[in-house]
């Protein structure tokens, strides 16, 4: 895999995602207009958000969102002409930061993942012929990604829920996929331990390249699973855009930490 | 311009990145720090702490209720009906899931109440008290012209009233 092809990979994971977001956030608002309707009130907004108070109320989140995911799609049709995208990420960047204070609390909890990685496709995508601007940016998403499992299952093994398959057998109760077909008690206790293992050890892809593969398929079936049964398919595209990263700098960290640091 | 600023981010991003995975182990791993620093560093969505599906004491220690009754223009009023946040299984929502952001709000909001109820605080004086009212008087409501709005924590068989609102407008 080459520089090119790892951020072009991320590039469309990342906006496939956000794509799929602003589609789910307009369908929601269509059926509870209160969503982007509602004023939300001086007091309970920081007074470093209110100038932008046009940006999270309407008529303006509306046109941030569709903003937004038009921005997506010109990013994706940029990637796949060859041209540079990093007008339309700067653009999705800057819609995602200004309607913020409305949709953070409408399932915003991957995007602090989500603004690491526009970040780094905007600084690349602006100095694509920068190796070590690339490699910089690589690396971080392939260690950032195993930061935020490592420290989440590291919270999971901690939990005498997790380790006993309760917190799992709790969660998964609450979806209908798996309400009609519930887990086992011996598979339960598998799967959490697979799940913390996996988190944990993600990581260790990036020291041994030949078990990278490895994590990156447990990966995959990890989202994909929450994705298809209960329906959390917006962690899918923010965690699979930092797989490209995490497989090109598995394939030879010590080498580029060399090349970025010395 | 431009090659200059090739030419400073070249030398500074593998320190900026550095330290900015730095900052997120210490979001992380840690609750130290001033909170100041932490909030700040946390507005925007750019940091959080990352505890994806780790059981929060508030949520496994029971769970809720929000049940709504409406009034009709003739003044009757139909009986009380369970707010359903759960929608049935189809492989499409791995596609699209709009409900899920929904479900998501409504469990943020109705932990800040329980929370405020807890602490023997207003639960009105929650940030999402008016929000939450709002999107459930957007619900269908069939020629009714008022909602009354009751929301309940359940706990080991115990029902516990959080709030019920008086009849409020229908839009």
């Amino acid at each position: 895999m080459s520089i090119i092809q790892a951020y072009a990979g991320i590039t469309i994971l990342l906006c496939i995602g956000i794509i799929q977001g602003s589609i789910a956030d307009l369908l929601i608002t269509k059926k509870y207009p209160s969503i982007t309707r509602f004023r939300m009130a001086d007091k309970h907004l920081s007074r470093y958000v209110r100038w932008h108070r046009f940006a999270f109320d309407m008529p303006g989140v509306f046109a941030l969102k569709w903003t937004s995911l038009i921005a997506a799609l010109a990013s994706i049709a940029l990637i796949f002409t060859g041209k540079s995208a990093w007008i339309t990420l700067l653009l999705v960047l800057a819609c995602q930061l200004l309607t913020f204070p409305r949709w953070r609390n409408f399932v915003g909890s991957d995007a602090p993942l989500q603004r690491a990685v526009l970040t780094v496709l905007i600084i690349y995508s602006a100095f694509p012929q920068n190796n070590r601007i690339a490699l910089s940016g690589l690396t971080f998403l392939a260690i950032y990604a195993s930061i935020i499992y490592f420290s989440t299952g590291l919270q999971k093994v901690r939990s005498t829920q997790w380790r006993k398959g309760e917190a799992l057998l709790g969660f998964t109760s609450k979806f209908p996929f798996w309400k009609y077909r519930p887990l086992p008690g011996q598979v339960t206790v598998f799967a959490a331990w697979t799940t913390i293992f996996f988190e944990l050890f993600f990581f260790i892809g990036l020291i041994f390249p030949d078990l990278a593969i490895g994590f990156l398929i447990a990966g995959l079936l990890f989202h994909g699973l929450l994705s298809v049964t209960a329906g959390i398919n917006h962690f899918f595209w923010t965690f699979l855009s930092t797989y490209p990263a995490y497989w090109f700098i598995s394939q030879g960290a010590i080498d580029f930490s060399r090349l970025i640091f010395f | 311009m431009m090659a200059a600023l090739e030419n400073i981010l070249e030398n500074a991003l593998p320190w900026l990145f550095g330290l900015w995975a730095l900052v997120a182990v210490w979001f992380a791993f840690t609750n130290v720090g001033p909170k100041r620093i932490r909030v700040l560093l946390g507005r925007g969505g750019w940091l959080q702490k990352w505890n994806m599906f780790v059981p929060e004491v508030a949520k496994s220690s029971g769970y809720f209720q929000i049940r709504y009754r409406d009034q009709m223009s003739d003044g009757s009023t139909t009986d009380w009906s369970d707010l359903k946040l759960e929608q049935n299984w189809s492989p499409g929502i791995a596609l699209i899931n709009p409900e899920i952001r929904l479900q998501s709000y409504m469990i943020q909001a109705v932990l800040s109440f329980s929370r405020l109820h807890r602490l023997n605080k207003p639960i009105p004086s929650s940030r999402h008290y008016d929000f939450f009212l709002s999107i459930v008087l957007d619900m269908q409501h069939g020629g009714a012209t008022h909602r009354q709005i009751s929301v309940f924590k359940i706990r080991e068989k115990e029902k516990e009233d959080l709030f019920t609102t008086k009849f409020l407008p229908l839009s």
